[in-house]
């Protein structure tokens, strides 16, 4: 995605020329956009939507682009174009939870939870052995982080799954570095609580 | 792992958080993102959604910007306001001043009832009209370009004594430049003074020309067809806009827009003294008549055969010629004209034909019957055609064919009564008729 080579002003450059060209509507840009983003972009909705279905998650990711395409010439450079990605990704996550009540169905959908979830299929490519060690661990970790409140699950999302500093967690969810501070420590607490008690029922 | 206690989880694997923040790692990164197939339909989707708003972008740069667009632009609503009401304010103040606009003194003055439209000249040659309601006025000043409604008869009276008196019911304004008025409609005598300069120094002005006057007297009648006549001394020059001609007094132009104005003295009108209709008859060798015409002019008595003058006669002071014609023998046949003094010495056509008989005969008169009932007596009897007949002095009436009745009552000491007939020329017959 991030070219590690090249300089955080240099990249910054490189992708406001490349939102300069989407903001024009170049067909070459917006494709390439969506081939460097859409990973991010559906890897953020699967853990902040916990029970997303592949249609929704396929209206979500394109609604998003459809979302960067018309804005990408408010782009300043301000922040990583990840985070300016995941801006938008979260307005229409949020949106997704609000149409699909999602907090109603939370709680069914943790307990229905398996491993051949559509959004979470195993990379064929990782080691065997193991993936046999790891793969409760992650399915325990994704059913604590999905009983998570919205908040905390998406401060946890990006700053773990996402790999997101602090600063652009705060800026993705456009709260204050106080308080994504705070979503981030609460959430790993009740994370904790919460894989212990799911560890307990196993 | 798993055979750790489930019970002390502090010591499990969950209290490593950094074991936990691994598995986040992990998850997000063996969370699949969408298959082959829906990223080909989303990207599908984008790249539509791109050249539709690419096309809308370009549509929108293609459109010009129109005029209208932009002044709305520009003017948004408060603007406009603000403008059109200093505009207004500006306008406001620049045509009225601090006083209502200048009026400049005409030197006339205006006696009757009139309504004045008063004439208000602003800066940048604007000018406008104040009303003011119809009131009698008695030495109101006029000013330049002030509009007269006359109610009644409205004498307007110039410093050099100059007067117009204008009909009621006529509007004119006095001239903006000069001394004079414009007359829209109505009618206008004048008594414009001499000038000693010989200058052209009064001027009317009527939809179909222009009278400028050296001093004189004339009446102007508004219309498309204006007919104008002047009278007194002086010299008058008759415009419209095809040509100019100088009147004399006594004549009469007849002015209309578009065609050459022609001066033209109007044929006199001659009166008798006679009963008769249709012709003149007279007992009098000399018959008298009165005519008027202009003051100064003269009339010409005309044979109607032979176009012959017969005799000519001055008019006086006041253009009244009273007097007799030549001496008639039997009938003759007349026309009339007149001739106006310098400087022009036009003539007039000539009237129409007057026929004139002398009848020195008296008419004839019998008493046919006479018929006594008690007090009553009925009389019968026949004159001259057209006679008059009068018994004991009073009239009666007389039959197309001259027989006539009259009653009348006896009296104790009534024993002849007097008929008297008198005929056209007024010749008379006189009788007495015995009652007995």
């Amino acid at each position: 995605m991030q070219d590690d080579n090249l300089s955080k002003g240099a990249q910054r450059d490189a992708d406001v020329a490349l939102l300069k060209l989407v903001a024009a509507y170049d067909q070459n840009a917006v494709a390439r956009l969506f081939s460097e983003y859409e990973v991010i972009v559906s890897r953020y909705v699967c853990h902040t939507v916990p029970d997303i279905g592949e249609d929704d998650l396929q209206d979500v990711v394109q609604e998003t682009f459809i979302g960067v395409l018309k804005s990408a010439g408010d782009y300043r450079g301000d922040s990583s174009l990840s985070t300016w990605v995941l801006r938008i990704a979260h307005y229409k996550a949020i949106d997704a939870l609000r149409r699909r009540k999602v907090v109603d169905r939370r709680e069914e959908a943790i307990e229905n939870m398996s491993s051949d979830e559509v959004s979470f299929v195993g990379d064929a490519s990782a080691d065997v052995e193991e993936e046999l060690v790891n793969e409760q661990d992650i399915h325990l970790v994704r059913k604590a982080l999905a009983s998570l409140d919205d908040e905390q699950r998406e401060a946890l999302t990006l700053r773990y799954v996402m790999s997101k500093r602090v600063d652009d967690v705060a800026a993705t969810m456009k709260v204050s570095r106080r308080k994504a501070e705070l979503l981030i420590t609460r959430g790993r607490a009740a994370l904790r609580e919460r894989l212990a008690e799911l560890d307990i029922r196993q | 792992m798993s055979n750790k206690d489930p019970r002390t989880p502090e010591d499990g694997r969950w209290s490593n958080e950094p074991y936990t923040e691994s598995m986040l790692a992990e998850s997000g990164r063996r969370a699949l993102s969408l298959n082959e197939t829906r990223r080909a339909a989303v990207l599908r989707v984008l790249l539509a959604e791109a050249a539709r708003l690419k096309e809308l972008s370009l549509r929108a740069a293609r459109k010009p910007v129109g005029w209208l667009r932009l002044v709305a632009t520009v003017f948004t609503p408060r603007v406009a306001l603000g403008v059109s009401m200093f505009a207004a304010l500006a306008l406001l103040v620049a045509t009225y001043g601090l006083f209502g606009g200048a009026r400049i003194p005409s030197g006339a003055t205006l006696n009757g009832s009139a309504a004045i439209s008063e004439r208000r000249f602003g800066p940048f040659g604007l000018q406008w009209n104040i009303g003011r309601p119809s009131e009698v006025m008695a030495d109101y000043g006029l000013h330049r370009g002030d509009g007269i409604v006359a109610n009644g008869p409205v004498t307007i009276t110039y410093a050099d004594g100059s007067q117009v008196v204008a009909a009621a019911g006529s509007s004119l304004a006095v001239l903006a430049d000069q001394d004079g008025v414009a007359l829209a409609n109505g009618e206008i005598a004048s008594t414009i003074a001499k000038s000693s300069a010989g200058d052209i120094k009064f001027r009317v002005e009527t939809p179909v020309g222009l009278i400028s006057v050296k001093g004189t007297e004339f009446r102007v009648q508004s219309g498309n067809s204006g007919v104008m006549e002047f009278t007194d001394l002086g010299r008058v020059t008759v415009a419209n806009n095809v040509a100019s001609v100088d009147v004399s007094t006594g004549e009469q132009v007849q002015l209309t827009a578009g065609v050459k104005p022609v001066a033209d003295l109007q044929a006199p009108r001659v009166t008798f003294e006679t009963r008769a209709t249709g012709s003149v008859i007279s007992n009098k060798l000399r018959v008298p008549f009165v005519a008027d015409i202009y003051p100064g002019a003269t009339l010409v008595v005309v044979d109607a055969e032979s176009k012959r003058e017969i005799a000519h006669y001055l008019a006086d002071a006041t253009g009244r010629v009273k007097n007799a014609l030549p001496e008639i023998t039997t009938a003759a046949t007349l026309q009339f004209r007149q001739a106006a003094v310098s400087p022009s010495k036009r003539t007039s056509g000539l009237s129409d034909v007057v026929n004139v008989q002398i009848d020195r005969v008296p008419p004839t008169l019998a008493i046919t019957r006479v018929q006594r009932d008690g007090d009553v007596i009925r009389l019968t009897g026949r004159t001259e055609v057209k006679s008059e007949v009068r018994v004991d002095g009073k009239r009666v009436e007389v039959s197309s064919d001259g027989t006539f009745n009259a009653e009348l009552t006896m009296k104790s000491d009534m024993t002849t009564v007097e008929i008297t007939a008198i005929d056209l020329a007024g010749n008379t017959t006189t009788m007495m008729q015995s009652l007995k």
